[in-house]
């Protein structure tokens, strides 16, 4: 699970201008990892994107992370 | 200059292929025109083989060897996503005046990494292209490719394919047809057999989200 997140950080801090304010939480279940996406107030529009797309995308590739380890995986961006 | 071949071959495909390999250049750089179309006749008799014309198109020259800085981040990005994702990788990069393709190949679940509907390799041109721009100086204007083993070639055939019979079908019924839900770049692969075609026309409606082609007879 650890896997997932070190993904989340890595493409979060690749996008933001404050990578050292990149925090992820994540909230394991039994079937399904939430994971908690934290950044600095001026970056959240770099990590959600125009009409959403950038937190989409993001969202697409953690799915398919967590499908190869047979989880669901819920990306939720903290404001 | 430019250099034309003849091939045959017992249909067009593996006509086509062998003067790839004979040229020794990718799929997508050919043009391909199709003299004789190959048919099996009955039980071997009355066979006709396939012939087609081949000429290599004039290549987006490449500014200089190697790769710019863009490229260089792209590559590095993909392979840290994919890392992630699946246990063997190998990414090969080809630049081009205007487009940075990177091509993934010899991985073990090329399902996950193309997507429903090229989704994932979508997803990952998105995000690849964000990190590569970021604070670089050069490549800036090159678009980013992402492909999985040939995918993107297969379906674009495809979707020829498909408009190919949509563009029969309503020739023979003289009643419109519309096409499923095909993605932008895709809609751009159907424009372009649709504009070959005569005695059609087409419109294109918005069904929500998404964009639809309909094809009518003119």
């Amino acid at each position: 699970m650890d896997r997932l997140k070190e993904l989340v950080v890595f493409i979060a801090q690749s996008l933001v201008d404050n990578p050292e304010q990149v925090e992820v939480t994540e909230i394991a279940g039994e079937q399904t990892a939430v994971l908690e996406l934290k950044v600095a107030q001026e970056d959240l529009g770099k990590i959600i994107g125009k009409q959403g797309r950038t937190a989409k995308a993001t969202r697409t590739i953690l799915s398919a992370a967590a499908a190869k380890i047979k989880k669901r995986a819920v990306l939720e961006i903290l404001e | 200059m430019s250099i034309e071949l003849e091939k045959e071959g017992k249909t067009v495909s593996e006509a086509t292929i062998s003067a790839c390999e004979e040229l020794g250049v990718a799929r997508d750089d050919i043009e391909v025109e199709v003299l004789q179309k190959g048919s099996k006749g009955v039980l071997g008799i009355g066979s006709k083989n396939a012939i087609v014309k081949v000429k290599v198109k004039a290549k987006e020259k490449a500014k200089e060897k190697g790769s710019s800085e863009k490229g260089q981040k792209a590559k590095e990005a993909l392979e840290t996503l994919l890392s992630h994702l699946v246990s063997t990788q190998n990414v090969n990069i080809v630049e081009s005046d205007r487009r940075i393709k990177l091509e993934i190949k010899e991985t073990e679940d090329k399902g996950l990494l193309i997507g429903k509907g090229g989704e994932m390799i979508r997803a990952l041109e998105y995000i690849v292209g964000k990190i590569s721009s970021r604070n670089c100086s050069d490549g800036r204007e090159k678009r980013i490719s992402i492909d999985v083993d040939g995918y993107k070639n297969r379906r674009e055939s495809g979707v020829s394919r498909k408009v190919v019979d949509a563009i029969k079908r309503v020739k023979k019924t003289n009643e419109p047809y519309t096409l499923e839900r095909l993605s932008s770049y895709e809609r751009r692969i159907a424009y372009i057999t649709i504009k070959n075609e005569s005695g059609i026309k087409y419109d294109t409606v918005i069904d929500g989200n998404h964009k639809k082609i309909i094809i009518s007879p003119s």
